[in-house]
This record gives C-alpha cells, sequence and structure tokens, in this order.
C-alpha cells in the first residue's frame, strides 16, 4: 500500500500507522451543554462506510504529519491525502 | 573537591570499515540541531533564518538541503528543521544558535543520533536491499534527503555525493543498523 | 543407457559437457540445459512418482507450470523438496533424487495405493476416518501423515543466505516473450525507467521453443538481438531467473530472484532476493500456458504436452521420443508434428478431435474427428487405443489441449476474467489499476498480433505517463492461427482420466464432487483439491471447470474460476523471512552503560526493544534472589545505581507548553514552578489510565517529559494527535530525547553524598536548595552539561541524573568509582521492581489499559477546572462507584507463602466462580526488608477493607491463600526517607 504524502510525494504503507476515523480530529467541546453525550458518540460510536472514508495515518517513519486519507473501503483506493495541520487551518480557534 | 573526568565515547567507536567495496565510516564530529519555528511567528523565523545563515529558509516538503559551510539545513516537517553540522569549528556555530534562540525553539540532537558515511560504486545497490524510497540518482541527486525507515529503524537519508551517502540512525539502536548496512554491503 | 543424439538447439552450447548425478546414476547433459532436459536426453522419462496413487510419472512441461517432475535438488549444503526439474539449470556436478516413494523409484512400495483407487477418491478422508473417535490420533493421523505430502524436508536449519530488496521503475515487464520483449523495447527508447522480469534464465520466451520468423530472422535470434539492443539502454533493468509471484495494492509486485540456484556453490551470498518492486504501470506479458485433454490413463511418463515437446526440440535438440503421436483439438499440436519430422523425427499419428481439420502431414497416419480412450505402459507409455478401437505403439504422445492465457497476475486484486467462447480462454478483466495485459496473456495467439497489442499497451503507457510518443514499427511475423475446437474430456473410457497430475485428481472425481453437491468451484476445488498443488493447476485447473460445466449443462464462463491468490508459483519460507531471522528479527536498542554492565556480568532482559540489566550476579550467588535481594538491601541501607535511560523522554517546548500539558495530564501542569518536577497521569479520552511519569519544568517555555520505557512510542503519537488534530492553535513542539540522554538513578541514604563529589561545586544540591522533587541544568565532572532531578521510584533519599549520552559509559564508571566509599551497588530492573512495589508504585502492569484514576486511588488528582484528556469521561458514574475497584496492598496469611501475581481475589467462604471474583493481584515481589512476599492487586472498596483476609486464587498453580489486605505503601508510608 502506498501514501502519497502531499510533501513528501508516495510512501510505503510501513512508514505510517493507522488509528481511526478522521472524525476522531473532531473533539467535542468539554464545556458544552451535553458534553457526555457528545464525548460518548465521539469516542464509540463510527461509521462504517462502504466505499470512501477519512481516515487518520500518522507519518511515524517520516516528518511525524498527521494526515487524512480518503479511501476506498472497496477498491482500497487511495483517493486523497491531506495534512490535518492544513485542513484545520481555517477552524482555529 | 574532586578529580573525576567524563570523557566522551563514539557508539560504534568510531567504527570504519570497507566491507565487500562499501566503505561505512561513524561520523565522529558532528552536532546535529533543531529549530522548531513558534507557531504564528513563521515570519520572524525566516528573516532570522536569513540574517544568520545568508540564505531563504527552505519550505515544507523542500526534498533538498541546503548545505553551506560544511553544514546541511533540512526542512524535516511543517514546524522543524535539523542543522548537521560537519565542520570543525563548533564555537562559531553556537553562536548562530545562540542568536536563533531567541527566534527559534533549539533543541540539541548531537547524541540521539549517529551518523554513518556510506559510500563505493555499489553503494545504491547495497542500500536498496533495505531503504524503501527511491535514491535513485535521477530521483535522489546530491543533497537530497528523506526521513524513513530501513529494516524497522527509523532513519534520515542524506545523499552527499553522486557515490557517498550519510544516514543518521537512532543511537540506541546503531548496532543494529551498522549491522543491517555491512549485511547489505556483504550480500551484493 | 541409451543415448538419444542431441539436435540442434537455439539455446544449447552442444559442446560444452556437463557431469550431474540423478538417484546416484550419472549423466551427461551440455551448457544450456534444464534437468529436465538433460534427463530427457539421456532417456531417463521416469522422474516421479504421483502424490496420492504413487503412479510413474514423467515431465509434462517445460515450464514453472510443470506439475509431474518434482525431484529433490541437493542445492549448496542442503536437500531442498518439490523442486520442478524443468526450472532447474544444470550445472557440473549438479546432484537430484526422486522423491514420494517407499524403495526405489522404479519399485514404490506405495504405488499399491493406485490398486487401492476406488477407495481413495474425492473426500476419501473425510468419509473414511471419522470412527472410532479414539483412532484419530494414535493411528490415522500418523499413518497420514506418513504417507501424505510430496517431498520431505530434511528438518534442519535452512544453511543458506537469503535476502530481500526495493526496487522501483516507471514501467514494470512482466515475461520476456516476444511481447515483453516489445514493450521493454518501446518503453525504453520512450525514456521511461523500465524493469523486465523473466522467470526463465534465458530470454526469448517460445521464440527459442518455436520456429517462428521476425522480420525474417530466426525467433531465436531475434530474440537474442533485442536483448543486445536492450542492454544498451541505462533506463533498463533486465532481471533474469526473476518470477514475480504477487501483484499487490498501488503497483506494487513481489519478486523472487534465484542468485545461486544455478551454480554450484553460492560463495557466501544470497540465495533468492525477494524484492518489492513500486511500479507507477506494469505490463503483463507473461504469454500463455498449454492445456491439457482428460482421457483413459494419460498420466503415464511419455506423455507430454504438444508445446513442450516443441521446446525439448527447438530449444534444447531432444528429441523425447522414437516414437511420437500428437493428440490435438487445434492446429498447434500439428504444428509440433510438422516440427518434428522437420528435424528427422518419427512422427507416427496425428489424431485431431476436430472432424473439420484441413491439417496432413505427409506419411504421417492422420485420424481426424478421432480421440484417444486409453494408453498402457507402466513405466513408460507403449501404445493408444483409439475410440474407434485402433491401436497405435507409441513411446512419446505429445497432447494439445488449447492455450490458457497467463492471466494470473491481473486477477490477484479480485479481479475476476472473463471466459471467451470462441478462443476456449479465460481473458483478463477488471485488470488492477496501472496494469496493462498484452500478447498471448491476453489472448493473442499470432505472432503479429502478439506485437502489435504489445506496442499499442506501451504506447498507451507511454502517453500516460506524460511522455511524448515516439512510434515503433510492428516487425513482420510468421504464424499461424490455432482454429481450436471443444474437446475436454474423451468419454466412454473404463479407466480413470486425470485432470489435476499433480494432486491426482481424476475425471471420476469431479462428477462425484458434483453428485454429493459440491457444484460451486470453490467447494469442487476443496473437495477434491484441483489445482491446489503446488503448480496451482495451470494446466489443469480450466480443465477441471469445463467437466463442471459439462456435467452442469452449462458454459466454462458460467461455472467461473476460483479466486487468483499470490504467489504465482512457490516462494520459499526462507525467502520471505529474508534476513530477518534469529535474534536479526528485529533492532536491539542498547543504553550506554549497555558496555559496562556487559563487563559487571550483567543478566539482561529484553523490554520492548531494549536489552537492560535485570541482575548483577555476584561470582557466590547461585539463584537470581540472591543478587536481587542484596541489590534491594544494598541500596536501602547506602546507595544503589541504575540506568534508567529507557524511560521515554520527550523534549516540550513553546509559549503554551504548559497549558499543553494542563490538557494531556489528568492532574494540573499549569502552575508547574521552574526548578520542579511533578507526577503526571495521563488518562485516554474514555477516563482509562494510559500513562504516567514525570514532568520537569526547566524553565518558562521548556518541559522535559518522561514516560514509561513500554509506551514511549505511543506517548510521543499521542502527544503529536493531540498537537496537530485538537489544539492546532496551541504554541507547541516536541522531540523525542530519549536516546539523547544517559539517565541514572541514584537511590539510597548516601546518593546525596555520592552526587556531592561529582556535581561541581557551584551547584548546592543540599535539601534546602534541592528538595524533593526539584530539577535543575547543572554541570558535573568539571563543566560537563548535565540535568538532575530528584525523583525517587524506589522510595530512598533519591535522584536521577542525565548527561548527553556520550557520557553515559564513562559516567556510569564514575558513579561507581566515587561510590566505592558508601558500598554503592548496581541494580537492575528486578531490585527496582521490588523497591516500587515496597513503596506501592503503580507500573506497567497496574495501567493494563483497563485501570482508571480512581482504581489508582488517584481520582482527586483529575483536574475539574479544565478540559484534559479523559476527565470528563473519568466522571462516569461507574467510575465514580465505591464499590469499584482500588490499588491496595496484599501479604500472605502465612508469612512463608509467595503470592503470586494474576490470582484472582475472593471474600472468604464464598465458591470461587467469576460472579464472585473481587479483584486479582498485579505485581508481585518477595521483599527482603519486610523477608516476606508481598504484592500489589485491585480489590473492590480496596481502601475502605484494609485488614480483611481475602483469599487468592491461582488457577494455574491450583493455589488458594489467605492474603491480607493492607496499604500498598509497605515501607516508609508518611514518606520520610525520599524528603530527607
Amino acid at each position: 500500500m502506498i501514501i502519497n504524502h502531499p510533501y513528501l510525494g508516495p510512501r510505503d504503507a510501513s512508514e505510517f500507522v493507522y488509528k481511526g476515523d478522521a472524525n476522531l480530529i473532531n473533539r467535542p467541546n468539554w464545556d458544552s451543554k451535553n458534553s457526555h453525550q457528545q464525548f460518548h458518540d465521539y469516542l464509540y460510536l463510527r461509521d462504517n462506510p462502504e466505499g470512501e472514508h477519512k481516515e487518520l495515518w500518522y507519518h511515524e517513519q517520516g516528518d511525524r504529519s498527521w494526515l487524512i486519507v480518503t479511501r476506498n473501503t472497496i477498491t482500497h483506493e487511495v483517493l486523497d491525502v491531506k495534512l490535518v495541520r492544513d485542513v484545520s487551518v481555517g477552524k482555529r480557534k | 573537591m574532586h578529580n573525576f573526568s567524563l570523557r566522551k565515547t563514539h557508539a560504534l567507536n568510531g567504527y570504519v570499515e570497507t566491507v565487500n567495496g562499501i566503505n561505512i565510516c561513524e561520523l565522529t564530529d558532528i552536532e546535529i540541531f533543531a529549530l522548531a519555528i513558534p507557531i504564528g511567528k513563521e515570519r520572524t523565523a525566516k528573516t532570522s533564518f536569513k540574517k544568520y545563515f545568508n540564505c531563504g529558509m527552505p519550505d515544507v516538503g523542500k526534498l533538498e538541503a541546503i548545505h553551506k559551510n560544511q553544514m546541511h539545513i533540512l526542512r524535516m516537517s511543517n514546524d522543524q528543521l535539523f542543522a548537521i553540522n560537519k565542520s570543525s569549528s563548533k564555537s562559531e556555530f553556537r553562536k548562530i544558535f545562540i542568536g536563533l534562540g531567541a527566534k527559534f525553539y533549539i533543541t540539541e540532537q548531537t547524541d540521539s543520533w549517529v551518523g554513518l558515511k556510506v559510500g563505493g560504486n555499489r553503494i545504491n545497490e547495497c542500500l536498496e536491499r533495505i531503504c524503501m524510497i527511491d535514491i535513485s540518482i535521477e530521483k535522489f541527486g546530491v543533497n537530497n534527503f528523506a526521513r524513513t525507515m530501513m529494516e524497522h529503524m527509523g532513519v534520515i537519508i542524506l545523499r552527499t555525493k553522486d557515490h557517498e551517502f550519510e544516514i543518521f540512525s537512532a543511537s540506541s539502536s546503531i548496532k543494529s543498523f551498522l549491522h543491517a548496512i555491512t549485511t547489505s554491503a556483504k550480500n551484493i | 543407457m541409451n543415448k538419444v543424439m542431441r539436435l540442434h538447439g537455439s539455446k544449447i552450447n552442444r559442446k560444452k559437457h556437463i557431469k550431474f548425478k540423478f538417484n546416484d546414476k550419472e549423466m551427461t547433459g551440455v551448457d544450456g540445459d534444464t534437468l529436465a532436459s538433460a534427463m530427457l536426453a539421456n532417456g531417463q522419462m521416469l522422474f516421479a512418482r504421483s502424490f496420492k496413487y504413487h503412479r510413474p510419472r514423467g515431465v509434462l512441461t517445460a515450464g514453472s507450470e510443470e506439475p509431474n517432475a518434482l525431484v529433490n535438488f541437493f542445492n549448496d549444503h542442503s536437500w531442498e523438496p518439490n523442486t520442478k526439474a524443468t526450472t532447474i539449470e544444470l550445472y557440473d556436478g549438479l546432484l537430484a533424487k526422486s522423491q514420494n516413494h517407499k524403495g526405489s523409484l522404479e519399485f514404490d512400495f506405495m504405488a499399491i495405493n493406485d490398486y487401492f483407487h476406488k477407495f481413495l477418491s474425492a473426500g476419501f478422508y473425510y468419509k473414511t476416518f471419522m470412527w472410532p473417535k479414539s483412532f484419530w490420533e494414535k493411528i490415522y493421523e500418523p499413518v497420514i501423515r506418513s504417507a501424505a505430502g510430496l517431498g520431505t524436508l530434511e528438518k534442519k536449519d535452512d544453511p543458506s543466505i537469503y535476502d530481500k530488496g526495493f526496487l522501483h521503475c516507471d514501467l514494470l515487464v512482466i515475461g520476456a516473450g516476444p511481447a515483453g520483449i516489445m514493450a521493454t523495447l518501446t518503453a525504453a527508447k520512450n525514456g521511461l525507467k523500465v524493469i523486465l522480469c523473466e522467470e526463465d534464465f534465458v530470454l526469448g520466451g517460445r521464440l527459442n521453443a518455436d520456429t517462428e520468423f521476425i522480420n525474417e530472422q530466426a525467433g531465436s535470434a531475434w530474440a537474442d538481438d533485442k536483448l543486445d539492443e536492450i542492454k544498451q539502454f541505462a533506463n533498463v533493468k533486465v532481471m533474469i531467473r526473476t518470477s514475480v509471484y504477487g501483484s499487490f495494492d498501488h503497483g506494487i509486485f513481489g519478486a523472487v530472484e534465484r542468485k545461486t540456484d544455478h551454480i554450484r556453490s553460492s560463495g557466501g551470498k544470497p540465495r533468492q532476493i525477494l524484492w518489492r518492486i513500486y511500479t507507477k504501470r506494469s505490463i503483463l506479458t507473461a504469454g500463455a500456458l498449454e492445456r491439457f485433454i482428460s482421457f483413459g490413463n494419460n498420466d503415464r511418463p511419455g506423455i507430454m504436452l504438444s508445446s513442450a515437446i516443441r521446446t525439448y526440440l527447438n530449444r534444447w535438440g531432444v528429441c523425447p521420443g522414437k516414437r511420437i503421436a500428437l493428440f490435438t483439438n487445434n492446429n498447434d499440436g500439428w504444428r509440433t508434428a510438422r516440427e518434428l519430422r522437420d528435424s528427422g523425427c518419427n512422427v507416427v499419428a496425428v489424431i485431431d478431435s476436430r472432424m473439420e481439420s484441413s491439417n496432413q502431414l505427409d506419411g504421417v497416419p492422420t485420424f481426424k474427428g478421432e480421440t484417444i480412450i486409453d494408453t498402457r505402459g507402466r513405466k513408460r507409455i507403449k501404445s493408444i487405443e483409439l475410440k474407434d478401437g485402433t491401436t497405435i505403439e507409441t513411446d512419446c504422445l505429445g497432447v494439445s489441449g488449447g492455450w490458457n492465457p497467463n492471466i494470473h497476475l491481473s486477477c490477484h486484486q479480485r479481479g475476476k476474467p472473463v471466459w471467451d467462447d470462441k478462443k476456449l480462454c479465460f481473458l483478463p478483466d477488471k485488470i488492477p489499476f496501472g496494469m496493462k495485459v498484452a500478447g498471448s496473456a491476453n489472448g493473442k495467439f499470432l505472432l503479429s498480433d502478439v506485437m502489435r497489442d504489445s506496442i499499442q499497451k506501451t504506447e498507451q503507457i507511454v502517453k500516460e505517463l506524460g511522455y511524448k510518443y515516439k512510434k515503433i514499427s510492428v516487425p513482420k511475423c510468421t504464424g499461424e492461427d490455432l482454429i481450436i475446437e471443444e474437446c475436454w474430456e474423451v468419454s466412454g473410457t473404463k479407466s480413470r482420466s486425470w485432470v489435476d497430475l499433480q494432486n491426482d485428481v481424476t475425471s471420476k472425481d469431479i462428477y462425484q464432487s458434483y453428485l454429493e453437491g459440491f457444484h460451486s468451484v470453490e467447494h469442487l476445488k476443496r473437495y477434491t483439491t484441483l489445482g491446489m498443488a503446488t503448480d496451482q493447476g495451470k494446466s489443469s485447473n480450466v480443465l477441471g471447470l469445463a467437466i463442471m460445466a459439462k456435467i452442469q449443462k452449462t458454459t466454462v464462463g458460467d461455472v467461473g474460476t476460483t479466486i487468483f491468490r499470490p504467489p504465482y508459483t512457490p516462494v520459499a519460507i526462507g525467502t520471505l523471512a529474508g534476513r530477518a531471522r534469529g535474534k536479526e528479527f528485529r533492532p536491539y536498542r542498547l543504553t550506554p552503560s549497555h558496555n559496562w554492565a556487559t563487563e559487571m556480568g550483567a543478566v539482561f532482559v529484553e523490554t520492548g526493544n531494549w536489552l537492560r540489566a535485570q541482575w548483577f550476579p555476584k561470582p557466590n550467588e547461585k539463584h537470581w534472589r540472591q543478587s536481587v535481594d542484596r541489590e534491594v538491601l544494598e541500596t536501602r541501607k547506602s546507595v544503589g545505581i541504575c540506568d534508567v535511560t529507557t524511560l521515554g523522554k520527550i523534549d516540550i517546548k513553546g509559549r503554551d507548553a504548559g497549558e499543553f500539558l494542563n490538557r494531556v495530564y489528568a492532574n494540573n501542569f499549569g502552575k508547574l514552578e521552574v526548578g520542579k518536577t511533578r507526577y503526571g497521569l495521563m488518562l485516554r479520552d474514555d477516563g482509562v489510565a494510559y500513562d504516567d511519569g514525570t514532568t520537569a519544568r526547566l524553565s518558562d517555555n521548556h518541559f522535559m517529559m518522561t514516560t514509561t520505557t513500554a509506551n514511549a512510542v505511543g506517548v510521543f503519537r499521542h502527544l503529536e494527535f493531540c498537537r496537530q488534530c485538537l489544539w492546532q492553535e496551541l504554541d507547541v513542539h516536541m522531540i523525542s530525547s530519549t536516546d539523547g540522554w544517559a539517565q541514572y538513578a541514584i537511590a539510597g541514604p548516601n546518593s546525596r553524598k555520592l552526587l556531592q563529589k561529582i556535581v561541581d561545586d557551584n551547584y548546592n544540591i543540599e535539601n534546602e536548595n534541592f528538595p524533593f522533587m526539584a530539577c535543575g541544568e547543572i554541570t558535573i565532572c568539571g563543566g560537563t552539561a548535565a540535568r538532575l532531578f530528584r525523583i525517587s521510584f524506589s522510595g530512598e533519599l533519591a535522584y536521577e541524573l542525565a548527561v548527553p549520552s556520550r557520557y553515559g559509559d564513562s559516567l556510569i564508571r564514575i558513579l561507581m568509582e566515587a561510590g566505592k566509599e558508601f558500598n554503592a551497588v548496581p541494580y537492575g530492573t528486578e531490585a527496582l521492581g521490588v523497591m516500587r512495589i515496597e513503596k506501592g508504585h503503580a507500573a506497567g502492569n497496574e495501567l493494563n489499559g483497563q485501570i482508571t484514576a480512581q482504581n489508582l486511588g488517584m481520582g482527586k488528582l483529575i483536574s475539574k477546572k479544565n478540559d484534559c484528556i479523559g476527565n470528563l469521561m473519568s466522571e462516569r458514574e461507574e467510575f465514580e462507584a465505591p464499590e469499584s475497584l482500588r490499588l491496595v496492598g496484599f501479604i500472605p496469611v502465612e508469612k512463608s507463602k509467595s503470592l503470586t501475581a494474576g490470582s484472582h481475589l475472593f471474600s472468604r467462604s464464598i465458591e470461587h466462580k467469576m460472579e464472585n471474583d473481587e479483584g486479582w493481584l498485579s505485581s508481585v515481589a518477595y521483599s527482603p526488608n519486610l523477608e516476606h512476599s508481598i504484592g500489589l492487586g485491585f480489590i473492590k472498596n480496596g481502601h475502605n477493607r484494609i485488614g480483611e483476609t481475602v483469599v487468592a486464587v491461582n488457577l494455574i498453580n491450583n493455589q488458594l491463600l489467605d492474603v491480607e489486605i493492607v496499604s500498598p505503601h509497605f515501607l516508609d508510608p508518611e514518606g520520610e526517607r525520599l524528603r530527607a
């Protein structure tokens, strides 16, 4: 498997570590009204899509960046790779 | 008052050997500094970098290291640079890093890594046994570098000449890494 | 032995003779031979015994698809079973033996199986060995095991060296027949970086085996010329003896290169190399393989594929028989007959199953619309019987059942090939991204079509990769169409008709499979073992499917194929392991004191990749406990030194580093003063304890975090996740400095005195200036920069001293030297463990992924005022329940008894079953200070049950032990020592 790093080019998957659903970057607010419920959903509920899936990979043996990899779970095609930092620039609190 | 004094030892005792035509040598006189770029202060950092190094700071994703005055400067990631200094005049560079210290977070990394200089006409054949990335001269020219892994060990590989590389790996596992290199050399 | 004359062969040097031995029989071959061609040239047609029935077998093919001619091959230092004689390159002194027989190859006692074949049909084992049950282990299994399998292993370590490597290219060309050569040249001329892999040791594929002409030049000579031309290109790497065995995700291929199998001695070099090839594009030009026809007794030695006869004739100059007959359902059988006759060989008959065949050969009896119903001859075919009753004497029968495109690699990603009703073969479909299939692998059987197809596909690739295409013209080629008609199985025979020769599957087995309800191809395969042998049914699968289609009155396309999986040809386990054997399986990490510890005779333990000193035995100590008890007692009495370099060390810097730590630790860190160290508990977001350690504040925006040895990598990853994915707004930067510092714990009442001997005078480390939990950047031994932390895992007055790792070896020697007057002892991880249990510190055994801060008695530490990882979910009811587990200490009521870690805890006089389980012992040790066994563990509501006696149950060693619940702090509960 190859992950095409947006800055470093195609790299073998063995340089990376998988974490899980990319939704893990959307950690709920600590002090919102129903934060317990939100945290429960954040921690325990996941989609299991057939087809496109956004997931988190860490380039541990590379530039140590966390990446959002869009992968087709049926064909295993990697459709898009982005740095979390680049995706979230506009969302800074 | 005491009279103990600490003696420096090199992780590989200054290993120098030619194995099956591959020259392998421990780099014993280098310094490595990690420079972290403060978030939100990238512009100041850039200016400061230019002032002290007299060249532009390499951009993210730049795969070519800056090579100046026996120093290589590598853009490792979004917020991090590595400076590898091979010059014998260490004090000058210390000054630079003290100067830069106001604009970067600097952490000395000299002891975390051990560098090996490896070369020879068949060096690519030797390294292709353990290096996953394409280091053919067309794709990976002089001064190109990459952080990757070889035999489960993290490395920074830097091409210094057509037939020569410097490879840096963690000091604690450097004996295993040296073994990986010599095995590759023997096996070609 | 009657020697057969060598004819002219396109790829041999007849003048260079090579001696070799088969079953201790001396034979002579020539340069360029395979073991099979040389044996055939020596008149040896009996190669092996078959798998199940131990029938005599010859050689069917001339390549890696061979099902019959499997031999035991002596390679360098060891015998390798199941090696195909058709792929072994001959060298001087080569040794080979036949296999799978008891007694000699000629008289195999196991051939008795052949007479019991009626009982040994498909499903035999499943049905027969069902009862009595007790027979299975003692009788059935040992007998079956000894009879099963083909060759036998030597059961010794494989002495060969193996290696692996990584290659990159724009285009990988798989197979160097005409299509592969053409694709390589086209791509090379257009500037692509090309790798050409060929499993054979010569290039050309069937060009060497046939007599076609390309641009008026003999095909084999054309291949030689083109190879010379290809070698001129610096952008092409030609790899012969290299089998591409698998196609994987995203253009990655696996290949095995045989480096030394063709020479007598490997000379200390790797025998085979496993390559991972990264490609942008690939072109599958693996050609096609001829298939068999099922008829009575079609497995006798001397029965070969028609194309293989042509290969032996044209490439190696070997005519495999004196009276050769051909049986064909297409024009290719005729081609063999014609070429044999043109070379002066004796062709006795051509049997063509087609009514309307226009072929004829002067002087050769021809039987059109006719089939072979049976054969005779035990160790070599003697005669054939046609359906009309005609008997023809023959010693070699060539069979051509048509051609199967070699689509294997195009299907490794679950691609399903499609059936072509006209060509009667499967063609590639749903090909993996980046791959194209060209030539006869793509169903082009006419040489000029092969060339055109290959050039066209390569042109597309060149353009896809963004190169400007330079036109390559299609060479002029000879050749003729196959004109195939269905003939899979000759019915009406009473004899067995083989389908899969290697696994001894006959057409009867397929009928039986159908009758017993195994209709799907996947069931057919597993029930009959059709195509499950090492040849993966290359000559038999399609035949089996066609017979199943006939039974079901449908088409082969509707029956479908089983799933193709790597490897295309077998790959030795040694090759897959490569150099990662024994101690080389993974890297080792050594601390800077490793050499010194080795000199001291330390016993090492693997903790993760680290080797750590476990204890330091003295010459008079016979048992490890003696060493460990001494180390503990001496340390608590005076001073002990332990290498703690392996703890993860993370340098954290930035304006917001304090806030960052506040959020990643469950307890507050923002207000930690510069020059102070604090214990930190890290939770997961679900509230479960993840890791712990101490973090020191060296300056306003500089912290030094330590993690447990085991979690160092994981914690760093987790912190990067927090920093990059959760709180990008924080200015915080991290770098691992675990390897950068050698760190020693100096513990015991005399530790300060010892340190004062080496810490430079301008640093005051007296208690008032450098109290418990202080830290600082200091210098030692006259100016060397160091870091000192006053932290204690042992519970003693203790420090951790760190120096850049280049000084680590020197420092441990100095510490021991300076410590002589205090009788300083080095201690290892065991003593470390004993002391932390005595002190009641939690470690890896306690932080097992199920334990919460509350369980550890640290619930009150959790910050409620700000967002930190895990604090919110720690508020869950279950976490706060008073009945929840608590970390407490345990001692045996009878002090002489030893606790066992992992024992489960029950209230007294209650049944020991799951529902009554109240907790477990997590860590135990013998305390040399208390002189009895002690333990840490978790028990429900433990902190309110101090003094209660419960039962520790260990069902593994059947131990029931009364234990008393005590405080986890066995020594110095007030912490007076560490504050001294």
